[in-house]
């Protein structure tokens, strides 16, 4: 059969031997594509105790069927290969936007391989068939800007360029790769899996085009459908504020649209304005999107207030995608820095290095211009944000004074009573090139990096990260033991400093929530459900489907919704509780909610759900659309439409159960490849051990749980501490004993967290004693083949 | 591309299209191939004629009235979502022997309607469209008014829009809209004795309330009424701060917090209950017939400073 979506090929490139070659995709079709296939080159290529940095490591740079199709939120790509940010490599991915994974396809590939190292540093050149590995040399050392400009320049304005900088380079952890100027993959420090392979760059440009396996008017009919189902930025679904032509609303809402909300340094000035008669006024007829849906997202002003919408030109974001994502912004203030006015990014992409500077007192500008010289900075040196937590460690070792009840605890020297992790850490001289004195005391001097930050003055940051990540290696470094721990991200930190491992694990504030890498919409995200999320992946959860339905109409509406999805005996896929059990928390005056086997059953949807995205390859950050903005749907989405968009492309006729299994497939074999490579680690301690990813991998922070004392203040918590510890991460002012996410009202409960992870393996055919797949879901999901590898992992 | 550093970079129209190809463009062609011949809908079309026929002739001969382009549009994809344009499509058949029947006719304001002459005589088909005109104006300016304005259009208005027309003929016109599915987002209110129009396309009924509400001028009931319904529906706590919009409240800002004070020692609104956050000083209510005061204090602490603590 012919398909569409697919090019057929695959291109593999060792750097070591320079040989480039060229593969069937088709062999890896029950894999779909992006982290799909990503994950089955790890699996077959990859041995367990392989570092991230070895040559034998892969990097997989992956597209999908949808790539380049043209379909709502198709244009993003992802990186696969084991992360060095990790203490025991686990695998991962990061997923990037822009143009760049469109690109590749359009040079008519579907993934790249890239395994070896090469002698010298080099780029790869791709123009269609042709393909090249190129020298570097003269690449090296230059941040992404000036790289992808050079790329440019020789292959031409049109190619797309994803690159690395000084960090890849250098092997700092904390490193991502960065295309198209501000699109980032991060996942655990890639850019330095690249900088291993001495990989600066690869330049693609391509003339082909995606084939569409339906007709055109069928092809139409399904985009302008889907268009009609989706909302905001994270397909919100609702208006931020009151608004005359919407029902409801909700404050966390990205739908920030309004009449007087401008780009306001776009020439001339665009106003959001409302966004009514997205519904067509005829009865039963299929609604359309008849306003700009590109500008119900203002995150200039979501971010920043009336200063961001002041600065932003316009909002940006993929190829093919009808929602916005980027600031693009003017801050003409940069200008005296010697950085350019114009830059672009979103989210946590823009405070990397905004987040530990002080924001000047009375500048309503402040917060936006350091943040914009963050994003500049770490997008040109290719820095990688953890999710912000690593700027949290950093604040903290900043900042806390330790007591001597919190060094009797940690077992540190009473030397270290009444100073700061990094007054105690760092060298003298470290400390004076940072302060501006030998003991890093306050007040800092004012022309220090320290003092500038804390006078909110952007050239700090300059300074900071030359500090953090040395051109040329450690070796250059003027303050290598700062670096050593600020580069490499708090799992490496904690290994080293055992207070930072403690602060993660016991202090709300840290971000933190299992191996010292970062939660990512955990517990605050309908509990259970969040927290079961960000237990399976080895980086922070970039798993937004679950997040995406906590805003929105009221919760008794999503409730109801997902309930018809999820938990009922008419529910439309294989995840299920056919007794119909409560998913979403629609009221907490009565305290916690045990989970539910329709939370198992929705969590469990969630997650293959961002499989299948990860392999299509759609947006994860934008849909699917559970839930739309139509009133006349009753704010209906519709689960079948990741299958039908794939069915339209491929001509591979899948239903949403079938479609599900993919995506369970995908799962399950990252599950076994985690644990292959955990395995390996135990053994490596205890020869007659083996790894129990139920209690091994599939566990979070003590923050999340424990709660005592409830007097006293201060960010170190946790038993012996005598310090409550609130699962918030948001303050000390309240009054009451306990503090409320959204949905649930108290800490986790150990014991429903335990029954919560068997609802989530009966969902997903795993085991419930050791977390694994069993050996029937193996077979049923065309996996056999993963128990030769581990079967002693594997129960009947 | 090449990393922009353009200082000319600003926002145009090509860009704000550009966002949304997909909507306008459906797919990039250039970019995109089919596996299917192309032209499918080119052999649709003489069955999207046929479909637009039937609709004017069916109006014509069951309803005996005329047809708008918006009746027509729903019949095909094509035309609804704007690839091929009705009028264009029209003109061509009116080329074509299979629709000599068909006809055209223009309003005094410049409105078109269809008819089939073999059920409607010109005369009939003229007089048919000044009612649809008619229908057409007072839905206009209701809409307008909300989507404008985002005012209630008071029924005074939609008889001053016709000034000779006797009051009985445009209340005809109003009830026969009713049963338009055209006209469905109308929706009549009714305060004080006084009947108010409103589109909820533009409009929503619970915006319409609190309008009605702001509209009555009692503070204190339309802050208490705003309160009970988002603690009972999401439910969740209310930053004081909203009731600032003036346009939309019609409290005096510098009277919110007299208003507030006064209301909450009166005891038909005992139920509602302030709370201010120790970091942020913003002031919440709520009521406690829907929510607990602890769970309050946590919303109100999620609002203020947990969600941002929590990227």
């Amino acid at each position: 059969m012919r398909y569409g979506g697919w090019t057929g090929k695959i291109l593999r490139i060792d750097l070591s031997t320079g040989a480039i070659t060229t593969e069937e995709t088709m062999k890896y079709k029950e894999y779909l594509g992006g982290t799909g296939i990503g994950w089955k080159v790890l699996w077959d290529e990859v041995p367990p105790g392989t570092k991230a940095w070895d040559p034998e490591n892969r990097i997989v740079f992956g597209v999908g069927p949808l790539t380049g199709c043209g379909a709502p939120s198709s244009g993003r790509m992802v990186v696969t290969s084991l992360m060095p940010v990790h203490i025991n490599d686990l695998p991962g991915a990061g997923h990037m936007g822009g143009a760049w994974g469109p690109e590749l396809k359009y040079a008519g590939w579907d993934s790249l391989i890239i395994q070896g190292k090469a002698a010298a540093p080099v780029w790869i050149r791709i123009v269609d068939d042709e393909v090249s590995i190129e020298d570097a040399s003269e690449l090296w050392g230059n941040g992404t800007y000036r790289t992808a400009t050079a790329i440019c320049t020789e292959m031409g304005s049109d190619a797309h360029v994803a690159a690395i900088g000084q960090a890849g380079e250098n092997l700092c952890r904390l490193s991502c790769i960065i295309s198209d100027r501000h699109h980032s993959a991060g996942g655990g420090g890639l850019g330095s899996v690249m900088g291993s392979k001495n990989l600066k760059a690869i330049g693609v440009k391509g003339t082909g085009s995606v084939r569409i396996a339906t007709d055109v008017k069928t092809w139409k009919k399904l985009n302008y459908y889907w268009l009609s189902l989706m909302g905001a930025n994270n397909n919100h679904v609702v208006p931020m504020n009151k608004q005359p032509w919407a029902e409801y609303y909700d404050s966390a809402s990205r739908w920030t649209a309004d009449r007087g909300l401008f780009w306001g340094a776009a020439s001339p000035p665009v106003e959001t304005g409302y966004c009514t008669d997205f519904e067509h006024p005829l009865p039963g007829d299929c609604p359309r999107p008849q306003n700009k849906m590109g500008r119900r997202t203002h995150k200039g002003y979501k971010d920043f207030g009336l200063p961001g919408a002041n600065h932003t030109v316009k909002m940006n974001g993929c190829l093919h995608c009808p929602v916005r994502c980027h600031i693009a912004t003017d801050v003409p203030q940069l200008e005296q820095y010697g950085v350019s006015r114009y830059n672009e990014n979103t989210c946590t992409g823009n405070t990397i290095l905004s987040s530990i500077m002080k924001t000047v007192p009375g500048s309503q500008d402040s917060n936006l211009i350091n943040s914009q010289m963050s994003t500049n900075l770490t997008s040109d040196y290719g820095f990688w944000h953890d999710y912000g937590q690593w700027a949290v460690c950093y604040n903290w070792a900043q900042s806390h004074v330790m007591s001597a009840a919190e060094c009797k605890a940690l077992m540190l020297p009473a030397s270290f009573v009444g100073k700061t992790p990094f007054q105690n850490r760092l060298p003298a001289a470290e400390l004076a090139i940072l302060s501006g004195n030998p003991t890093g005391s306050t007040p800092y001097a004012p022309a220090s990096p320290w003092g500038k930050a804390n006078a909110g003055d952007p050239s700090a940051q300059q300074d900071l990260i030359k500090l953090i990540i040395p051109n040329g290696g450690k070796i250059y470094s003027k303050t290598p033991v700062f670096a050593d721990v600020v580069a490499n991200g708090p799992a490496y930190w904690a290994e080293k400093w055992p207070e930072i491992g403690y602060f993660n694990n016991h202090c709300t504030k840290s971000l933190s929530f299992k191996m010292n890498h970062a939660k990512h919409h955990g517990a605050e995200s309908f509990g259970q459900i969040g927290c079961l999320i960000n237990m399976t992946y080895n980086r922070d959860a970039m798993n937004h489907t679950h997040q995406n339905v906590t805003v929105g109409p009221p919760l008794a509406v999503v409730n109801q919704l997902m309930k018809e999805l999820f938990a009922s005996p008419a529910a439309p896929g294989i995840f299920n509780d056919p007794n119909g059990s409560d998913i979403c928390h629609t009221s907490s005056v009565d305290g916690y909610k045990p989970v539910t086997a329709g939370m198992a059953a929705f969590t469990a949807a969630c997650m293959v759900e961002l499989e299948l995205k990860n392999a299509m390859i759609s947006c994860d950050w934008t849909l699917p659309a559970w839930l739309s903005p139509l009133k006349s749907r009753g704010y209906r989405g519709d689960i079948n439409m990741h299958a039908d968009l794939y069915a339209a492309v491929t001509g591979d006729k899948v239903d949403l159960k079938q479609f599900q299994l993919i995506g369970l497939r995908l799962l399950t074999l990252f599950r076994a490849l985690t644990a292959r490579h955990m395995d390996y680690h135990v053994k490596k301690e205890n020869p007659t051990g083996q790894v129990n990813m139920r209690h091994d991998h599939d566990y979070m922070n003590d923050w999340m749980f424990d709660k005592v004392g409830d007097t006293t203040t201060g960010p170190v918590r946790g038993p012996g501490t005598g310090i409550p510890n609130a699962v918030s991460g948001n303050t000390d002012a309240y009054p009451a004993k306990e503090v409320a996410f959204q949905g649930t009202t108290q800490l986790m409960s150990r014991e429903d967290m335990e029954k919560a992870k068997e609802l989530l393996y009966e969902q997903l055919g795993w085991d419930r004693e050791t977390g694994m797949p069993t050996e029937a879901t193996l077979k049923k999901l065309g996996l056999s083949y993963v128990k030769g590898k581990i079967p002693a992992l594997i129960v009947a | 591309m090449l990393p922009e550093e353009n200082p000319e970079r600003r926002a145009n129209e090509r860009e704000q299209v550009g966002s949304e190809a997909p909507v306008d463009d459906g797919i990039e062609t250039r970019r995109v191939s089919f596996l299917e011949e192309d032209g499918s809908w080119q052999k649709g079309l003489g069955e999207v004629k046929a479909a637009v026929a039937r609709t004017i002739r069916d109006s014509a001969r069951e309803r005996r009235t005329v047809s708008s382009v918006e009746d027509l549009a729903e019949w095909d994809d094509y035309l609804r979502y704007g690839q091929i344009e009705v009028r264009a499509l029209l003109e061509e058949m009116a080329g074509e022997a299979d629709y000599q029947d068909l006809k055209c006719l223009t309003t005094a304001t410049g409105l078109v309607y269809f008819y089939s002459q073999t059920f409607l005589t010109e005369e009939e088909a003229a007089r048919k469209g000044t009612v649809e005109e008619a229908k057409s104006i007072i839905a206009g300016a209701i809409r307008a008014d909300s989507l404008e304005k985002v005012a209630l259009t008071p029924i005074g208005d939609i008889y001053a829009l016709a000034p000779g027309t006797g009051a009985g003929i445009v209340d005809a016109l109003l009830d026969a809209m009713t049963h338009d599915r055209r006209y469905q987002d109308l929706k009549q209110v009714t305060a004080a004795g006084e009947v108010y129009f409103h589109s909820d396309r533009y409009l929503v009924d619970n915006y319409a309330a609190t309008l009605l509400l702001a509209r009555a001028g009692d503070h204190r009931a339309t802050i208490a009424e705003t309160v009970r319904e988002e603690s009972r529906i999401y439910p969740r706590t209310t930053n004081a701060a909203c009731f600032l919009d003036y346009k939309l409240y019609g409290i005096p800002p510098d009277e919110l917090e007299t208003v507030i004070r006064v209301m909450l020692g009166k005891p038909e609104f005992a139920d509602i209950k302030r709370i201010v956050h120790p970091v942020t000083n913003a002031v919440h209510l709520y009521s406690e017939r829907y929510i607990a005061a602890e769970h309050a204090w946590a919303m109100m602490d999620w609002e203020e400073v947990g969600r941002a603590n929590n990227p």
